[in-house]
């Protein structure tokens, strides 16, 4: 038995070892909670763009007829990876683990679609839209908004 | 004669004078030679994972939440090592290869209805073929829970999931070994 403990610690010596200072790991906590709220605006973000362009669109015209192909698809495929992301960051945390996936998940959620309404409000998702609509090529073709329907 | 010094005050001491560290050492070295001998280390690997387990928990003393028990933080230092071994070797040592472990294993009060439920005549080379034919993840749960008798809440820091993960995955463990070992006893009749 005390050959190992000899072994371990006349290892340590010889490698000079000594623990990782506490700020360090402070430092990569700390980068996960980041990680996961920066994840959980953007997801937020996504989710007032989206909610822009299908409910508050001036006249965007949603009928059962056309209800699939006006759905900002592209803005809930954002949200889901940024949840997934703010999840993976959270599930690195110190004790993020030990919630369950879906709980976490659905909080995030909530999380996401609360800071969602607080962009609306302040039209954080229609000034986002018109930006990409008037400063990108691709954007236009990846949604459908009143814009189209005027053209 | 002083009392033994908690594994939390031990962390203290060490961290002030790494001399220290020999007693935390001594003090797990039975039972994760033991652990990490039931997930399929032979000796030799046994004694490489444990020396790595080791310094890595030193360099990694400040980073322990006193609010778990050491002993689990320390298991989840060994399992990681133990897996990141057996992955650098390609090969995924069959687990529970002692006579001595599967005697156990049928002892065991909660698992021994599996056994029972089972051929009367089987054998424990059936048991063993059972328990290497199971996925890792369920393996690595029965090892936990019915050879090291880790809590559920223990198991869940150790392994890093839920508690209710860890309880769905020890039903479904102990389902699919008693469809193993039926599959298994069936031909032999």
């Amino acid at each position: 038995m005390q050959d190992l403990s000899h072994n371990v610690v006349r290892e340590l010596e010889s490698r000079g070892a000594s623990p990782r200072p506490r700020w360090h790991f402070v430092f990569m906590r700390a980068l996960f909670w980041l990680l996961s709220a920066v994840s959980v605006v953007i997801g937020g973000m996504a989710f007032s763009v989206g909610w822009y362009v299908f409910f508050d669109n001036d006249g965007l015209h949603v009928s059962l007829s056309n209800i699939l192909q006006v759905v900002p698809y592209i803005w809930l495929v954002v949200l889901g990876v940024f949840i997934v992301c703010a999840y993976l960051g959270f599930r690195q945390t110190k004790k993020g683990y030990r919630y369950s996936a879906l709980l976490v998940v659905a909080w995030l959620m909530v999380a996401s679609i609360a800071v969602a309404f607080v962009l609306d409000a302040y039209d954080i998702g229609q000034g986002v839209h018109k930006y990409l609509l008037s400063h990108t090529d691709f954007y236009d073709d990846l949604i459908f908004s009143s814009e189209d329907e005027a053209d | 004669m002083e009392p033994a010094k908690t594994d939390q005050e031990l962390v203290a001491l060490v961290l002030k004078n790494r001399d220290e560290y020999r007693v935390l050492v001594e003090r797990y070295e039975v039972p994760l030679r033991r652990y990490v001998g039931r997930l399929g280390a032979d000796d030799e690997l046994a004694k490489d994972i444990l020396q790595e387990s080791f310094i890595k928990a030193y360099l990694n003393l400040n980073d322990y939440d006193t609010a778990l028990s050491f002993s689990a933080w320390m298991y989840r230092i060994a399992h990681n090592e133990a897996m990141s071994q057996f992955r650098k070797a390609r090969v995924r040592p069959s687990p529970l290869k002692r006579e001595e472990d599967l005697m156990l294993f049928e002892m065991i009060p909660d698992p021994l209805d599996i056994v029972m439920e089972a051929d009367a005549a089987m054998d424990r080379g059936v048991l063993r073929d059972a328990i290497a034919g199971l996925e890792s993840r369920y393996r690595d749960i029965l090892v936990l829970r019915f050879f090291e008798e880790k809590s559920y809440n223990e198991i869940s820091d150790i392994l890093r999931m839920p508690e209710g993960t860890v309880a769905t995955h020890i039903n479904r463990a102990k389902q699919k070994l008693r469809e193993l070992m039926k599959g298994r006893a069936e031909p032999r009749e």
